[in-house]
């Protein structure tokens, strides 16, 4: 990076010296257009038309302005883009830098014989640099800061042919002298007033606004930037907040596999000291249940698809034994309906998916001293119904559109409960509705298509 | 914020300086030389040869309102020496342009050694010399000032701006040459002065 910097600086250096250069030689290349505009001068005198004067000034300004442009640009190459800026303050920087700009202005003169204005080139050069320290924050572009500054110039050079401003050391060069003399001989000193205000304001106006133009737009390029890191740092987080996720549901699978352990090491130690066989018998078929039920809770984590036939009152049970109801503050009213159907669902992650919902009744925020949490399984046409219903605070309008989006959170959740649970439901055939309102609590209906009603599964 | 008050104070001294040095506000030399605002009786007789000195643009106003008034003349911006024979009246429009040497690839020096030589004929022939300058005293740098202190000697009428002799510096040309001197507001006043001469 450093032998980057190092040869940038020098490239820097080198583009400076020769915009410099250019500057410096270029009242030579343009010779025969300074002769010309002399020559337009004399016309106007000899005809009487003021028109050749106004063309006379627009080449003179034109002329002044590339040169002037010129060299600001070759000096702000040598001293803003080399390590000469480094090693200076910016005061420093700023006065090193007028004062060259003065002594290759006076340089130019001396080496052309072309007087130079300083007046109105130390104004247009104060503009300019003020600009360009506003367009060098933001844009760093040597592009925008010359299509920029040339305006600047130009329009400061337009000062040069108003009588106006005579009395005020603006304009009192050879060539715009000689345009304001004739001007004033052929009686159009307020035509090369009004010409000179016509072109100062818009191009100055013209150079403001373009500055606000490039600045604005750099603005917006770096917050488009910033937007798209911001995003890909949501989109880490949230698949780092699902990868915890699902280390949860690992961790509360394994957690859940310590049940069937236990009674395994438990039966274990029995049948080592059992000489009953038909202990032995009723023991190793117990183990052999714990195995089949390890088995199945492994493979319906393993194999999110993989369904089970089971009877609705198994699910309700399973999910019950999860239920953390130590809380006293927390009233739970467990109602299971009669006659209830035979359901073909993932039993472990469906489990998981209704404690999820049932957490989240728990977590609610609550403004009564007890919080009531309804858990209803009842039989409906073709199906089952899972309800959980709790009298916490519900959820606002405003964030109910919001509720399945993975990451939204109005209580410091991770906010992957609910997108969870929805996904799982809809991978068993199930649907999930959410009826809240703000005060009143929130109901959740669960759907469960019944075993007969279930596409995948051969009755 | 140090640079930021630098350039403000830099803008600010840069306009109190124009304010203050501004011509409007110039306190006028007294002149101690009485001018005049237009010739009594012509001095000069036709044909003129209207020349410039310093090769400004100025010249081709004065042969320009030298026609307008019918005054015969020759136009000869670079007229040398040679160049009076038949002339009875020389006009010097004063006024160096490096701009407008170069055009006519001619330096200060040849410049004046030309100025010189034309001064020498027409002392030798007994010519009168008219020395025009219309530019203000901004324009009236070191070369200029030269050319008009080279002219005045043998300048038997001096016509000049007001603006250019703030600091009197026509008025002791004119005073320590004794010659007539003629101050005027701007170019458009140039006709009454430069006709009386002739007429």
């Amino acid at each position: 990076m450093e032998k980057n910097d190092v040869k940038h600086y020098k490239l820097f250096m080198l583009g400076g010296i020769l915009l410099i250069i250019i500057g410096l030689i270029f009242p030579f290349i343009s010779q025969a257009t300074w002769f010309n505009i002399i020559f337009k001068i004399r016309k106007a005198i000899h005809v009487g038309d003021s028109g050749h004067l106004i063309l006379a000034a627009a080449n003179m300004s034109f002329l002044y302005a590339i040169q002037s442009t010129s060299l600001f640009l070759g000096a702000i190459l040598v001293i803003y883009y080399t390590d000469l800026k480094l090693t200076l303050s910016k005061f420093k920087t700023s006065v090193i830098f007028v004062l060259a700009i003065i002594f290759l202005n006076v340089a130019n003169s001396m080496l052309s014989n072309l007087p130079w204005e300083p007046v109105s080139t130390i104004l247009a050069l104060i503009i300019a640099l003020l600009i360009f320290e506003k367009l060098y924050g933001e844009t760093n572009s040597l592009l925008q800061v010359s299509i920029v500054s040339i305006q600047v110039f130009f329009a400061f050079q337009w000062l040069n042919i108003m009588p106006l401003f005579s009395s005020y050391y603006i304009g009192q060069s050879d060539i715009p002298f000689s345009i304001k003399i004739a001007g004033l001989y052929l009686q159009a000193g307020s035509v090369l007033n009004f010409t000179g205000f016509a072109f100062f304001l818009p191009f100055i106006v013209s150079a403001f606004i373009t500055t606000t133009l490039f600045i604005s737009y750099s603005q917006n390029i770096h917050m488009m930037k910033e937007n798209y890191e911001k995003e890909r740092e949501i989109q880490n987080m949230k698949a780092k907040e699902l990868q915890s996720r699902i280390y949860k549901e690992v961790n509360s699978l394994v957690h859940d596999l310590k049940t069937p352990l236990v009674t395994i090491r438990g039966l274990n130690s029995l049948l080592a000291v059992s000489k009953d066989q038909e202990k032995l018998v009723e023991y190793s078929g117990r183990i052999d249940n714990s195995v089949g039920k390890m088995t199945e809770m492994i493979s319906s984590f393993l194999y999110e698809a993989s369904r089970q036939k089971l009877q609705a009152i198994e699910l309700i049970n399973y999910i019950r034994a999860q239920l953390p109801l130590e809380d006293d503050s927390i009233k739970f009213d467990i109602k299971i309906g009669e006659n209830l159907p035979n359901i073909y669902v993932n039993k472990v992650r469906m489990a998981r998916a209704v404690i999820n919902i049932l957490e989240n009744a728990i977590m609610a925020p609550c403004i009564h001293i007890y919080k009531y949490i309804i858990f209803e399984a009842k039989s409906v046409h073709n199906g089952l119904h899972l309800v959980v219903q709790d009298n916490g605070t519900g959820i606002k309008e405003e964030d109910f559109s919001h509720i399945w989006e993975v990451g939204y959170s109005t209580n410091n959740t991770s906010g992957l409960g609910l997108p969870f649970a929805k996904q799982i439901i809809e991978d068993n055939e199930g649907t999930i509705h959410i009826l809240s309102e703000a005060g009143q609590g929130t109901v959740v209906t669960i759907f469960l298509p019944s075993i007969y009603n279930s596409s995948d599964v051969d009755c | 914020m140090k640079v930021k008050s630098f350039r403000i104070i830099m803008l600010i001294a840069l306009l109190l300086l124009l304010i203050v040095n501004a011509t409007i506000f110039e306190k006028k030399k007294e002149a101690s030389f009485n001018s005049l605002p237009s010739l009594p009786k012509p001095i000069a007789k036709e044909y003129a040869l209207i020349t410039s000195a310093g090769q400004g643009t100025d010249a081709y106003i004065i042969n320009d309102i030298a026609n307008k008034m019918m005054i015969h003349n020759y136009f000869m911006p670079q007229a040398e020496a040679t160049n009076l024979e038949g002339i009875n009246t020389l006009v010097f429009v004063v006024g160096y342009s490096p701009m407008g040497g170069k055009i006519h690839n001619v330096n200060y020096d040849s410049e004046k050694k030309r100025i010189i030589a034309l001064l020498e004929k027409c002392n030798e022939e007994d010519l009168t010399v008219i020395t025009v300058y219309i530019g203000g005293k901004q324009q009236r740098e070191n070369k200029t000032e030269e050319l008009l202190s080279i002219i005045s000697p043998e300048t038997d009428y001096l016509i000049g701006t007001k603006a250019a002799n703030t600091d009197g510096f026509l008025s002791e040309l004119a005073k320590s040459n004794r010659i007539p001197l003629t101050l005027i507001n701007g170019v458009n006043d140039l006709s009454e002065p430069f006709a009386s001469a002739f007429r």
